[in-house]
């Protein structure tokens, strides 16, 4: 008995190619032609029609992408703000030399009647320290106000308050009396910053240990 | 991916028709089923699926002949009479011995058990090879040849006989002869 696999391909017999000389009637091959034609037609249409919406979506794209750029232009013409300075291209102010008369101490002895904003100088008075002098100076379109202060000893610094909230990066944050300070430079030249009221204060020093920073900061921030 | 191109119809026109006679054995139907099959085929573009495009009609043309075999077979049949029948049309036009020959050879094929006729039709009458036969019938290609030279042994007794069977193995399929 032979299975389904038994057999290999063979060619058709000579009788079936009686068949290839039957073709369809006139009839049906008209009307099977006119629906072929309709169809191509049809679908030349579509194509048509896909080109144009494709030609359309290419022209919004493009005037969407021309749209972002302008915006992107006016943003860049019209925006006339700055970028505002780092605390450390700030903090050498606080080293400078002082341009105005220090001022006086208010009332009670603990403020100086000096303040940026909402935040009084301190006088550091009990901590051994005395104002010396003062300057004002707008850096990137800020303005920082300093006080200098001096031990008696010659030793100085300076606290000087920006009028923002100057990017910072780096350094060393560490934790006094519970403020939250950072130390961006301890040495030969200390400096201290922290963030108050939205404003940026920085204390610095030369020959000054950054201790007595950190002790004088952590009372004013 | 490739479209069919409308106009593969007509260019494959003679073979459907061939195919479509020797599925229902009966010229009337096979030209209600070449113009079924291209209606339902151009209503909209078609992709073919890396199908050969004679490959993709047949499998429409047969598809549609199933479709329409399951909705006939819930209505009352009706049966060609000889008178009926129009003579078989062929490039040789003036051979009845031909067109008789023709008709015969295709009355015989439509007799096969299914799976027997399916085969057939598509390797010897539409031209399948037998891997595009075997995915067209949803099986291997060593059971089309196996159907096919079958087929081919049961057509050649039939026509031999005279009578479209040959009265061995399995049951021929439903009468749907022209006679």
């Amino acid at each position: 008995m032979t299975t389904d696999d038994d057999i290999t391909p063979t060619d058709p017999p000579a009788a079936l190619r009686a068949l290839e000389d039957v073709v369809a009637p006139d009839r049906l091959r008209l009307a099977v032609a006119e629906r072929a034609a309709d169809a191509r037609r049809e679908q030349r249409r579509e194509r048509r029609l896909r080109t144009r919406l494709g030609g359309v979506l290419v022209v919004a794209c493009g005037v969407a992408v021309m749209l972002v750029v302008l915006g992107l232009l006016a943003g860049a013409i019209l925006d006339d703000e700055p970028a505002a300075p780092s605390v450390r291209a700030v903090a050498p102010v606080a080293l400078r030399a002082p341009t105005a008369p220090a001022p006086a101490a208010r009332p009670g002895g603990e403020l100086l009647a000096a303040q940026a904003g909402p935040i009084a100088f301190p006088t550091w008075t009990r901590a051994g320290w005395q104002a010396v002098g003062a300057r004002r100076d707008t850096i990137g379109g800020h303005d920082v106000r300093t006080v200098f202060y001096g031990d008696g000893a010659g030793g100085r610094i300076g606290y000087a308050i920006a009028d923002a909230r100057l990017p910072v990066a780096g350094g060393e944050l560490v934790t006094r009396r519970g403020a939250r300070l950072r130390v961006l430079a301890r040495g030969a030249t200390a400096i201290v910053t922290w963030r108050r009221a939205g404003r940026t204060c920085i204390l610095a020093g030369r020959g000054v240990p950054v201790e007595r920073l950190l002790r004088l900061a952590s009372y004013a921030a | 991916m490739a479209r069919l191109d409308p106009q593969a119809l007509v260019t494959h026109l003679d073979r459907l028709y061939r195919v479509a006679w020797a599925l229902c054995g009966s010229r009337e139907e096979a030209e209600d089923l070449v113009q079924e099959t291209a209606a339902r085929v151009l209503a909209k573009p078609r992709r073919l699926h890396g199908q050969d495009e004679l490959a993709y009609l047949v499998r429409a043309l047969r598809n549609t002949f199933l479709l329409s075999r399951r909705t006939r077979s819930r209505r009352p049949r009706e049966v060609a009479t000889l008178e009926q029948v129009e003579p078989v049309e062929r490039r040789g036009r003036g051979q009845p011995e031909a067109a008789l020959e023709a008709r015969e050879l295709l009355a015989a094929i439509a007799a096969l058990p299914e799976d027997f006729r399916h085969a057939l039709v598509a390797v010897d009458v539409a031209g399948l090879s037998y891997r595009e036969a075997a995915e067209l019938l949803d099986t291997r290609e060593a059971t089309i040849a196996s159907r096919v030279y079958r087929g081919r042994e049961r057509v050649v007794a039939a026509l031999g006989s005279g009578d479209g069977h040959d009265g061995v193995g399995e049951a021929s399929a439903p009468a749907r002869s022209l006679r």
